[in-house]
């Protein structure tokens, strides 16, 4: 019987650690790798032009690299449900292979292919390759529930089998008796379309500062090792101004959309490791930015609503403010903080920023400044930075937003100050806010306070050629921290004493906050009605004494 | 309708003796005829079981039935009320229902005795928070909240307006006992009608950032109500002559002083100081006082405070506050039980934390943002407070590994000092 194969890439874009490609080629008479462009699904409206040009510059290079092996990519537009039933019919495919998506529109997707493809009668290939476990076995080892602090999810990683070697790469001899019928007009039906193609308008746009591709992706995992190797520290790298520009061994976005296998630089890693401290037991820290990655897409993987507040059980219900002028100005970097501006600047236009510049901003929309929702961030980003992938980005908004996780809220990033700290010469502004070039590191992270003659002088006055601050920070923050505080309070005594307990560190709470909070949930009166609510007797004799003998609340610990 | 049984219209509740008999009654006929039970349940259970619900809940099950719409208007249930003032346009919460409102304000007024105003950031939703207050006036509030979920609303509104309506509620309630009225319009003449109605009752009082408020008016609150645990305002509020009242004979002792000292402009506000005697006395009247103070001043407007020894039990610093400020709390806040500190600078703080580890004694609780401690420097602190630290709470980023301890010994040497496993506190590296 004749096999015919189709391999379908939606992330794992590349050849190297592709397990469910290399199992679909065994024993198959043809192959063809597709890219469905599905303009509807979720998470892929919302895309800019930064995220659309590193996708077609993966699939090109993609498409050289099957060029090189005698195949060819196949990108089909439209939906996967339309696709496929035309496709199995008119290639006669008998087997589909792709690898495993752990996001639950995905699950659910590929549920709607695999029933397609089951009443075709092609056989279904799915493999993991996108994280460095099975993510369904991190939730079995801690009974069935996502982990919900990073800790605890580095103790399950503790307990976990060793990670999966990669897959080896696809090659000519690999893909020798297999075959990939190509037409004369495959670049006009199955060609990589253009930006322009799409309808975006490409006049002036800048050369890509991450260009993508699996080419890419493994030229930078070799400098970022031999980096690594040259500077022997294995240690997180201390913050100073050169981190904030875009680093030419940079792989967030090579992991996200896959042109880089998560487990090879798992490997690569641990093997530098061994290799230069002469140690066999690398420290989890060392993989530090693949666990935060893996840690989201496990807490997200069995919550449809993780990238929501209303109806996510694991989100805090925040009281945001819905504002969309003010949105509006911290998308488009008009704001009036400098600091603030430029960040979103540089994500606008090259589709990166550092995580501690995500932390800067996503504090100042939500808990810090503006108190607007974290999911308006979370769009924003999802439209303009290259590696948001679904989990990663709505796992680190909630973080950022302590809206889950049990995030200590007490610590706010200062628009002005954190900036200054991380680059007292302010070049980093002058780089992405030129009208603002003049201003001496006294004033630029503040400019509004430098004087008249000094903004006449540079030529930049500020409310007319560069906004007057949206916010005043001290007030602002003052306002949010009470209301975070509020919020916190009213959780605790939701919730009781036990495992669930946010951990909340800020000054003691008035008998007001503790009575009005414990109303809603009883009818208590005062302090010894509300300590009746809790028939526990432990809990009730730590909460009366919480209320008498600590003023803070000590909150076990997970 | 249904015979042998109490319906609901006596609502008196049975003896001992004839509950027993209803109960082997209603068991004997519970399998003959079940869907009957629900509607003749005695209210004092419909009640029990609506204390359970939901306000929503509760008030879809009001519509079953005129015993059950009875039982929702039992008194005992319209003790406490939250309302949820929030426009569409300006909030993803929704309102309480107007016509629950309305039912409230014409039926329950009256019982109302827990109450709290949660509103968004929209002047309008302040407005009818103020609506509302203004026409209970047939109440006996205890506690009242005006809380603003966002963005400070009650400012807004016109200073007319909302006094008026909250004299109302001064006036009318004359035992109010608990009062939040942070990020208000309220002026000192409110505060002396307060007074003049409730000065044997009121316990606690918060109202940090009301700017319409004088020294004199919150001396006024002091001078009269002898009851006060606990106040809450800003830091040009405190007065030498304030903490003497506080502590005078007559007045209870004191549980909770909350001070908000706040700067928006830079430069341009002006701190006094407050005397060393007028603090000693009112710890000698309340030794058990915590004073909660939150700074959220530019780093060079610190000047004024922790010149001298100063009771302060809890501080939050919301900005960046400098070394030599932490190397003075260190001197001269012996008090002192919790330390939070936002940012600092780039200078490790190893000499102030030990110095704090040393002198304040009482100290339990530290969080720590953008600063930075040596490893070394860190581990001495927590190996000199021991377990007395119950709440640590360092970003990870602040420590910086040295010769002596690196990352890993670092936590193993914290934990066991501290006797239980302890790690920083993580932010997502993407």
């Amino acid at each position: 019987m004749v096999v015919n194969t189709v391999h379908w890439f939606r992330k794992g874009l590349r050849l190297h650690d592709n397990p469910s490609l290399r199992e679909s080629i065994r024993g198959a008479d043809s192959l063809r790798c597709i890219y469905i462009l599905d303009p509807w699904f979720a998470g892929s409206s919302n895309v800019g032009i930064n995220r659309w040009r590193f996708l077609l510059q993966c699939l090109e290079d993609l498409d050289a690299s099957l060029r090189k092996l005698n195949s060819r990519l196949f990108v089909i537009r439209g939906q996967p449900t339309d696709v496929f039933p035309r496709l199995f019919k008119e290639w006669q495919i008998n087997r589909l292979s792709y690898e495993y998506d752990s996001e639950p529109f995905g699950k659910e997707r590929d549920a709607a292919i695999q029933k397609l493809a089951c009443e075709a009668g092609v056989e279904v290939t799915v493999l993991n390759s996108h994280t460095l476990y099975d993510l369904s076995r991190i939730i079995e080892l801690n009974d069935g529930h996502p982990p919900l602090t990073y800790k605890r999810f580095q103790g399950l990683i503790n307990r976990m089998d060793a990670v999966e070697l990669p897959a080896e790469t696809v090659t000519l001899e690999v893909l020798r008796k297999c075959d990939t019928p190509v037409s004369d007009d495959h670049d006009d039906k199955f060609g990589v379309p253009s930006l322009e193609e799409l309808g975006f308008d490409t006049d002036g746009l800048a050369t890509a500062v991450w260009p993508g591709g699996e080419t890419e992706a493994l030229m930078r995992l070799e400098r970022h090792l031999e980096r690594k190797a040259w500077v022997a520290n294995f240690e997180r790298p201390r913050m100073n101004a050169n981190s904030l520009l875009a680093s030419p061994t940079g792989l967030s976005p090579y992991l996200r959309f896959g042109c880089l296998s998560c487990r090879l630089f798992y490997f690569k890693l641990t093997d530098l490791y061994k290799k230069v401290k002469k140690d066999n037991n690398p420290p989890l820290s060392l993989y530090g930015q693949l666990l935060w990655r893996e840690f989201f897409y496990a807490t997200a993987t069995n919550n449809p609503c993780f990238d929501k507040m209303e109806g996510n059980p694991m989100c805090v219900q925040i009281p945001w403010d819905r504002n969309p002028e003010a949105l509006a100005k911290w998308a488009e970097g008009r704001t009036g903080f400098p600091w603030i501006d430029a960040i979103m600047t540089q994500l606008r236009q090259e589709g990166w920023i550092h995580h501690l510049a995500r932390h800067a901003v996503a504090c100042f929309l939500t808990r810090g400044d503006l108190w607007l929702s974290w999911e308006e961030g979370m769009k924003t980003f999802e439209e303009l930075l290259i590696d948001a992938d679904w989990s990663v980005n709505a796992g680190s908004w909630m973080w950022l937003s302590c809206s889950s996780f049990f995030q200590q809220f007490f610590h706010c990033y200062c628009p002005v100050g954190f900036g200054r700290r991380t680059d007292p010469n302010g070049d980093f502004i002058r780089r992405y806010l030129p009208v603002l070039k003049g201003f001496p590191a006294q004033y630029i992270y503040e400019p509004w306070n430098a004087p008249e003659e000094l903004q006449k002088s540079v030529k930049c006055i500020i409310g007319v050629h560069y906004p007057k601050p949206m916010v005043n920070h001290a007030e602002a923050s003052r306002v949010n921290i009470e209301r975070m505080k509020q919020i916190y309070q009213q959780l605790s005594c939701y919730r009781g004493l036990g495992r669930n307990m946010t951990r909340i560190l800020i000054t003691s709470y008035s008998h007001f906050d503790l009575t009005r909070s414990c109303l809603s949930c009883s009818e208590a009166t005062d302090f010894s009605q509300a300590t009746e609510r809790f028939s526990n007797p432990r809990k009730k004799k730590l909460l009366l004494f919480l209320f008498f003998f600590s003023p803070i609340n000590c909150f076990l610990v997970e | 309708m249904k015979r042998g049984r109490t319906g609901l219209k006596r609502q008196t509740f049975p003896s001992h003796e004839e509950r027993a008999k209803r109960q082997k009654c209603r068991a004997s006929s519970f399998s003959l005829a079940t869907s009957e039970d629900w509607g003749n349940l005695p209210p004092h259970i419909i009640l029990q079981i609506f204390q359970h619900l939901s306000l929503v809940d509760r008030a879809r099950a009001s519509s079953v039935c005129r015993g059950w719409n009875d039982v929702f208007h039992t008194p005992d249930l319209w003790r406490r009320f939250e309302f949820e003032l929030n426009q569409p346009a300006t909030s993803y919460l929704r309102s309480t229902h107007p016509d629950l409102i309305q039912q409230i304000i014409k039926r329950h007024a009256q019982h109302l005795q827990y109450v709290s105003f949660k509103v968004d950031s929209c002047t309008e939703s302040a407005e009818a928070a103020c609506d509302i207050l203004s026409q209970l006036v047939n109440c006996t509030i205890k506690t009242l909240g005006l809380i603003s979920t966002a963005r400070p609303s009650f400012m807004d509104v016109s200073q007319a307006h909302f006094v008026s309506a909250l004299t109302v509620v001064f006036v009318n309630s004359k035992s109010l006992s608990s009062i939040k009225i942070d990020d208000t319009p309220v002026d000192d003449p409110s505060l002396k009608v307060l007074v003049a109605n409730n000065s044997d009752t009121l316990k606690l009082l918060k109202m940090s950032s009301c700017p319409h408020v004088s020294p004199a008016g919150i001396l006024c609150v002091a001078d009269q109500c002898h009851g006060l645990r606990e106040l809450a305002l800003n830091y040009h509020l405190l007065s030498d002559e304030l903490l003497l009242a506080l502590s005078s004979e007559k007045h209870v002792h004191l549980e909770h002083l909350r001070i908000d000292v706040v700067s928006e402009n830079r430069g341009q506000t002006h701190f006094h100081t407050i005397k060393r005697s007028s603090w000693e006395a009112l710890v000698r009247h309340s030794p058990k006082v915590n004073i909660v103070m939150y700074f959220f001043l530019y780093e060079e407007e610190f000047e004024p405070f922790f010149c001298e020894e100063t009771p302060v039990t809890h501080l939050y610093f919301g900005r960046a506050v400098s070394k030599e400020m932490l190397g003075r709390i260190g001197l001269n806040c012996p008090r002192l039980v919790e330390l939070v500190v936002c940012a600092n600078g780039l200078e490790p703080l190893d000499e102030e934390l030990i110095q704090i580890a040393e002198r304040c004694k009482c100290l339990t609780a530290i969080g720590l943002g953008e600063c930075e401690v040596t490893c070394s420097g860190f581990v001495e602190f927590v190996k000199m407070c021991g377990g007395r630290l119950t709440q640590l709470s360092i970003m990870e980023e602040v420590l910086i590994p040295d010769s002596s301890y690196n990352m890993e010994q670092m936590h193993t040497e914290v934990s066991k000092h501290l006797g239980r496993i302890w790690f920083p506190d993580m932010m997502p590296t993407w």
